[in-house]
């Protein structure tokens, strides 16, 4: 097992979802990761060279791997002035995740927070109007339905249950079972973001249900693709409990009052910035 | 197996031991009878000729010896000392499992356990191999005396699953022994991890002080063949490459136990291919291109760090934590890979515990290598910890120093003051004398 083997494996495991996807939206769904891969390492190559590191490593999968997740991240957004609306969203994405958030760090293996997520989270606050577009491949326009409905603008949205999430979970699992991810994160982020949703949904009669939440948004594809990169996840157990839980738990809590429709790549940054801290206390836990 | 025993005709014997360095008896010219002590030191244990011969040269580091071509091992020419410790020290017994440990200061206290380390986990080391095949008794007879000395109640044989059957069929000699074959796992060898795989005892600091002795197989031979046989440990077996081993004396030069650098040509072939020669296991090992030493005690196996067993470049660590869950202590890798150079970190980390068995290196995807690298952050914080102790017992004297030269300052104030007093007493008789003088001229 080597690091390309462990990339490409991770970018093999989310196809499943991808071509189910792709029947229902068309092609876009695989030229936009593709499009994603191919700028982030075209990125990486750069920085590389502006830092004067060896090219070697720009093969080693990890850029690639990175877009491919921003691509399936990020909404559709064929319907506005294509091709450059989305070039220009993809290329800034690209540019923030690897020039910003991991060469700029120092690189694979340095980064603190989820450089996909960043560059999501980026792209969210700076270009608010394509991200907001319907279709949203992450399904984010049920959340955003509900937030209308909370400011009193929309009627309760309507919908159900999403198989792409057992698409998602399936390539997952595949991935625990090759060894490559650690199920406790993922698990984590799904239990927690359940039992918060129930006690919200308890409360407050507004709220999205806990079967609704999971449906919605990233919350199914984030469990198990982004919050269960190693580089910026703990990894005692312990400490991998807590990551989860508090990423489940700050989705939930800003899809349910937060000022944006979709919290997970919020709740992943937030829970980055944790993570030396909760490594540190999963030492003591253990002992 | 092949054991084959080999005859030298040169012996390069080292006198640095484990913590000390022997101080030369003998001079050169001189010869020496097989047997001979050679060399002695009150902290570390004596060196004895492996065979008779010349004396060549003598110099702190290294006797060198032109041994007689009819030459062969014969018993230590001492009078065996009463006491137990004294006579292991006597017969120059050291751990034979690597790290040539003087045995007589291991086996101190009042032990209850005794385990007898049979669980040879490091490619290509395979001496124990080669002694249950040639002498499978011995490490039993050894473990024995070494029972019956301490008066431990208890032994254990810690075999490992391929040796099992061999001491399974030397268990009714011994019948109130344990056979213990825990499962397989990599370093389990160490101490530590095989104390904790047999009683779940967790170790801080040495086993002896817990009353634990782990012997190597190759000790307790060593032991067996002093008390019965008489003969000093001045040989050892040692394994080269995968299926071969030497009975070879200490000081043997390395080339002589190599197979392919016995001629010249080869020798020059090894020079050109910059082969380095590894010392030890695969992983606990080091590598060397001085070849031209002699054999020493911790010198359990040889090989060629060829090509092949080269690892791949190292990529960046993406803390995929594949390290954690096979570390046989329970250690981050990763976290401590992370902080390697960060002492405080470190410590916090654990790294006490690291055995540098390797686990971590054989599942890491980025090839890191990873034992490397704690074996060399242990090694600074040891020496980071003599020169702290050092300073704080430099301290600890200054201190005293002050206190001492204030003390004597304040006596001296106080002598002066004193013998200003004695003044003012001596001036009050001769005054008082002076009066009744007065008085009797009057």
């Amino acid at each position: 097992m080597t690091l390309r083997n462990t990339m490409l494996s991770v970018v093999a495991a989310t196809l499943p979802a991808l071509a189910w996807l792709s029947l229902q939206h068309g092609w876009i769904v695989l030229i936009q990761c593709l499009t994603c891969a191919l700028l982030c390492v075209a990125v990486e190559a750069l920085a590389l060279r502006w830092r004067g590191r060896s090219l070697q490593s720009v093969f080693d999968g990890s850029a690639a791997l990175c877009g491919w997740l921003l691509g399936a991240a990020l909404p559709l957004t064929l319907p506005i002035a294509w091709p450059w609306s989305p070039l220009w969203l993809w290329l800034t994405g690209a540019l923030v995740a690897i020039g910003l958030v991991k060469q700029l760090y120092g690189g694979l293996g340095h980064n603190v927070f989820n450089p996909a997520m960043v560059a999501y989270a980026f792209l969210l606050l700076a270009f608010p109007q394509p991200m907001a577009q319907a279709d949203a491949l992450s399904g984010a326009s049920v959340l955003d339905l509900s937030l209308q409905h909370r400011l009193g603008a929309a009627p309760w949205p309507e919908f159900g249950f999403d198989p792409v999430i057992v698409l998602w979970s399936l390539g997952g699992a595949w991935l625990w079972w090759r060894g490559i991810l650690s199920w406790r994160l993922a698990v984590g982020v799904l239990a927690s973001a359940l039992l918060v949703a129930t006690v919200v949904a308890l409360f407050s009669e507004q709220a999205l249900s806990p079967w609704q939440h999971l449906n919605a948004g990233a919350l199914v594809f984030g469990a198990w693709f982004i919050a269960t990169d190693p580089v910026t996840a703990p990894s005692s157990r312990s400490a991998q409990w807590a990551f989860g839980a508090i990423v489940g738990a700050m989705t939930v809590v800003i899809r349910s009052w937060g000022a944006y429709p979709e919290g997970f790549a919020f709740a992943i940054v937030f829970a980055n910035a944790m993570v030396p801290l909760l490594d540190r206390w999963g030492l003591r836990w253990r002992a | 197996m092949l054991v084959t025993t080999r005859q030298p005709t040169q012996l390069h014997i080292a006198l640095q031991q484990y913590a000390t360095r022997a101080l030369p008896q003998v001079q050169a010219h001189q010869h020496i009878a097989s047997g001979q002590c050679l060399a002695d030191h009150p902290n570390g244990v004596p060196v004895y000729a492996p065979r008779a011969g010349r004396v060549r040269s003598v110099s702190a580091q290294c006797i060198t010896i032109d041994v007689d071509t009819d030459s062969h091992e014969a018993p230590a020419l001492v009078e065996p000392h009463d006491h137990f410790l004294e006579r292991v020290r006597q017969g120059a017994m050291v751990g034979l499992g690597g790290a040539a440990f003087p045995a007589h200061h291991k086996w101190r206290g009042t032990p209850h356990t005794l385990v007898i380390n049979a669980m040879e986990c490091e490619a290509p080391i395979h001496c124990d191999r080669a002694l249950l095949s040639i002498r499978p008794d011995s490490p039993l007879r050894g473990g024995e005396i070494l029972a019956e000395a301490l008066g431990i109640a208890r032994c254990v044989i810690a075999a490992k699953a391929d040796f099992a059957p061999i001491f399974q069929s030397m268990l009714p000699r011994v019948p109130s022994w344990e056979l213990f074959t825990p499962a397989p796992h990599r370093g389990i060898g160490a101490e530590r991890t095989l104390l904790r795989a047999l009683d779940g005892a967790t170790l801080h600091g040495p086993a002896s002080e817990q009353g634990y002795i782990v012997a190597n197989l190759g000790t307790l031979d060593a032991l067996a063949r002093w008390w019965d046989h008489g003969f000093a440990l001045t040989h050892r077996l040692v394994s080269v490459g995968n299926e071969q081993a030497y009975w070879a004396a200490l000081g043997t030069p390395l080339p002589d136990l190599l197979p392919d650098t016995q001629d010249a040509q080869n020798t020059e072939n090894a020079a050109a291919h910059s082969r380095t020669l590894r010392v030890g296991g695969l992983l606990s090992g080091t590598l060397s291109t001085e070849h031209h030493r002699g054999l020493q005690a911790q010198d359990n196996s040889l090989s060629w760090d060829d090509a092949s067993t080269a690892p791949l470049p190292a990529e960046p660590c993406i803390r995929c934590a594949r390290c954690a869950p096979v570390c046989p202590e329970g250690l981050l890798p990763q976290q401590l890979h992370w902080y390697q150079h960060q002492s405080e970190a470190l410590v916090a980390l654990g790294i006490d515990a690291c055995t540098t068995c390797g686990a971590c290196d054989s599942v890491c995807p980025s090839h890191i290598p990873l034992a490397a690298q704690f074996m060399r952050a242990k090694k600074t914080l040891r020496t980071q910890r003599s020169i702290d102790a050092m300073a704080e017992r430099a301290q600890a004297r200054f201190a005293v120093r002050n206190a001492r030269q204030t003390r004597r300052a304040e006596q001296a104030v106080e002598r002066r003051a004193q013998h200003r007093q004695g003044d003012k007493r001596q001036d009050a008789i001769a005054a008082a004398l002076a009066k009744r003088r007065q008085r009797k001229a009057s």
